[in-house]
């Protein structure tokens, strides 16, 4: 995986600086999603979903069990987070816990998650992932933020930069 | 409550205050589902002088117990054909409660055009001409109400839509600012009202003190601990007091089963301008409330109140199912064309999911394209004003898409889907299929299933029929139903064990009884059979207990899925 270098902006992104104190766009910006480059990891091309949000959302272990209760990559829901390898381009989506019957079913591994089984992310392979290796280009992960991550970590998230697809910013 | 007031609407109306007798300790659900299996017949006309409607609050309704103030509306359903128990926040269960009535039921059939409004005070009942009231929308209606009977009291009322005896007319509840926000939406309760010859109803609780429980201090331990439980969990505790149930928007569309156009995909490109996030933003910076409670005594406080762009007040916080029923399933991604559609909704008096459904299916028809809000608007008014296309769609979605010639009306006995998509989340699809109110996401709501462990302890780790798992959710929420508690509890209670006992000390301690986790099971089961019984007596067979035949035929983007869960695993539901 190749390091991604401050300040760089790699072809099909923009660079976007905001000086104003209305956060209504970085708000929706972040339900939209931003890009986040993959960070190194001791182990080459291997970054698991877990490792990726103690860093982004600045979490230690303790808190994140207690405070992310949703998570879904690539429309699916992930029950296993430390054993989910996330791949170049994915679209990770985090949470707090959610209302209802299938906000419910939605958490990461729910005593009813056989009712979303459809969609349920258990069949995520490390094999899948291989993609991050031996590959030159910059990584990155689209993230999405809802309900209290969004509330709580915003700060967290844009803490380093994030960057976004110009079709994204068109949107906005 | 050891009153149950009966109103016999005829020539001459009348009206008696009776012993709740062999309805002693029932509340809620269970009261008025068993009310309507006892003394209705199953296959009455819903709008015939046969079909009577109940009234009942919660068993906890009227005391300092938290989030106590459900009220529960039953009838045999113009929607349906079926059993419906259809409930609502508001201040009217708190105070019928504390003016000691278990139940009101509304039988008869007045004389063709007489319009009354009941009036009940801590002395006395009246039942009086509304001819004033005749024609008004909801809010007209409070206006006038509040005048004559004060800003202290509750009232429930039917728009026109109601008037019409429109098969999605809702009865209306007030707020604590008076309102007429809160409503028993579903199936259509607002037509057997207006059957019944009623526009409104005034609890005065004036003199009134809270319902006080047989040990008080074991209450209000219970109560602290019950609090304290719903106060720290982060659903009842940080989301829903943050954003409301339209925080659900996103993650639901992320999954894929975010029924939009008329249920014909699961994704919603406008989502993130719609979603609970935004609107909660939007809400503040207009000077609304994005945290506000919809009664007294609500610790949760999910709503709020939306102000338009002048900062004008609009309406309530649209909920989520709404803002998906007028929004994405429509193809809208304007929240203030949303919020108007849930004003006049409300002020009409209609069933939101039922007429964003609706909606959906007449674009799909061609009378409107997908997006265009101010055609929905037009079309929600010609509801209001009775034209002919507007009789139609307040039939609801089944009869409008049998008027427009679409086959895709995404609807289980008659009643539209709300808004998650059975194909993705195929669990949901098994509670639409086979509750006994048609298509119904609160069904199956109540998750206490391994604390309740009702038909048996579900292992986590073992992957579970979906079956088994739907029939518990439905008995324990049957069962929540019964107690006027919010079912937004059902969070804390499947997370904190202790905040599921506090709410059955609660109601011992209130009523100095015993009962166990097993006597909440059976309470459940028992509603359940009760109203499968009365379906059964109604028509319904098993081959009511499907989804529309396209939901097994076309698939739903993004994941490209059909619903598969067998006929055979749907009839295994009720098979106690």
């Amino acid at each position: 995986m190749q390091k991604h270098e401050p300040g760089a902006v790699p072809p099909g992104f923009i660079l976007l600086e905001s000086k104003s104190t209305d956060r209504t766009e970085l708000l929706f910006m972040l339900q939209q999603g931003v890009y986040i480059p993959l960070p190194e990891t001791p182990v080459p091309g291997r970054v698991s979903v877990t490792s990726f949000l103690l860093r982004v959302l600045n979490l230690d272990d303790e808190t994140f069990r207690d405070e992310i209760k949703t998570m879904m990559l690539n429309n699916m829901v992930v029950d296993n987070p430390d054993r989910t390898d996330l791949k170049r381009n994915d679209v990770l989506i985090v949470s707090g816990a959610m209302p209802g019957l299938v906000g419910a079913m939605l958490r990461s591994d729910s005593p009813i998650k056989v009712l979303r089984s459809t969609i349920s992310g258990e069949n995520l392979k490390e094999s899948e992932n291989s993609s991050l290796v031996g590959d030159e280009s910059p990584a990155f992960i689209r993230l999405k933020a809802f309900n209290t991550v969004l509330r709580n970590h915003m700060d967290d998230i844009l803490r380093y930069g994030v960057y976004i697809g110009i079709d994204d910013e068109q949107t906005t | 409550m050891n009153k149950l007031l009966r109103v016999k609407m005829g020539k001459t109306p009348s009206w008696s205050v009776e012993e709740m007798d062999a309805y002693a300790g029932m509340g809620g659900r269970n009261l008025t589902s068993k009310i309507i299996a006892t003394e209705v017949p199953a296959d009455c006309h819903a709008l015939g002088p046969e079909n009577k409607l109940v009234i009942a609050p919660g068993l906890l309704s009227g005391s300092a117990a938290a989030i106590s103030g459900r009220l529960s509306v039953g009838c045999k359903s113009p929607l349906t054909g079926g059993i419906k128990e259809s409930n609502a926040g508001g201040q009217a269960a708190q105070t019928m409660a504390r003016l000691g009535y278990g139940a009101i039921v509304l039988e008869g059939e007045p004389e063709a055009g007489d319009l009354f409004k009941l009036v009940i005070t801590k002395d006395e009942v009246k039942l009086e001409k509304a001819d004033d009231l005749k024609g008004l929308g909801n809010y007209a209606v409070i206006d006038k109400l509040r005048v004559l009977h004060g800003e202290k009291a509750a009232y429930m009322s039917i728009g026109q839509a109601g008037e019409m005896k429109m098969a999605s007319a809702s009865i209306a509840c007030t707020d604590m600012e008076l309102h007429p926000t809160r409503h028993c939406g579903r199936g259509g309760v607002g037509a057997v009202m207006a059957a019944k010859g009623l526009k409104a109803i005034v609890f005065d609780d004036e003199g009134c003190g809270m319902r006080q429980p047989v040990d008080p201090e074991a209450f209000k331990a219970a109560n602290k601990v019950f609090t304290k439980g719903l106060q720290n969990h982060s659903v009842t505790g940080q989301a829903l007091p943050a954003y409301g149930t339209n925080v659900l928007a996103n993650i639901i569309n992320e999954a894929g089963g975010y029924p939009t156009n008329n249920f014909t995909t699961g994704q919603f490109p406008g989502v993130g301008r719609i979603s609970g996030e935004t609107q909660a933003e939007l809400e503040e910076k207009r000077g609304g409330k994005a945290t506000h409670g919809c009664h007294r005594g609500c610790v949760i406080q999910c709503s709020g109140i939306y102000n338009d762009k002048d900062g004008k007040y609009l309406t309530k916080q649209p909920e989520y199912e709404t803002i998906w029923a007028h929004g994405a399933n429509c193809g809208i991604n304007d929240l203030d064309t949303i919020a108007r559609l849930d004003r006049m909704d409300d002020d009409f008096g209609l069933d939101t999911i039922e007429m964003g459904a609706t909606i959906a299916v007449a674009m799909e028809a061609g009378l409107a394209k997908f997006g265009d809000g101010e055609a929905a608007i037009r079309m929600v008014q010609e509801v209001g004003d009775g034209t002919p296309l507007g009789r139609i769609l307040g039939a609801g979605c089944a009869v409008t898409a049998k008027a427009l010639g679409i086959e895709k009306a995404p609807v289980v006995k008659g009643q539209a889907m709300p808004a998650y998509d059975p194909r993705p989340i195929q669990g949901i699809g098994v509670t639409y299929a086979t509750s006994t109110q048609g298509a119904d996401h609160t069904a199956g709501y109540a998750i206490a299933t391994n604390i309740l462990k009702v038909g048996g302890f579900v292992d986590p780790l073992k992957p579970q029929g979906q079956a088994e798992l739907s029939r518990n959710l439905q008995i324990a929420t049957a069962a929540i139903d019964s107690t006027g508690m919010c079912l937004f509890i059902a969070f804390a209670v499947l997370d904190q064990p202790e905040t599921f006992q506090a709410l059955i000390d609660l109601i011992n301690a209130f009523y100095g009884l015993s009962l166990t986790a097993d006597d909440v099971t059976a309470l459940g089961k028992s509603v359940l059979t009760i109203e499968r019984d009365f379906n059964k007596k109604a028509g319904f067979t098993k081959e009511d207990d499907r989804l529309p035949r396209y939901f097994r035929r076309e698939k739903l983007a993004p994941h490209n899925v059909v619903f598969t869960v067998p006929d055979e695993e749907l009839d295994e539901v009720f098979n106690w």
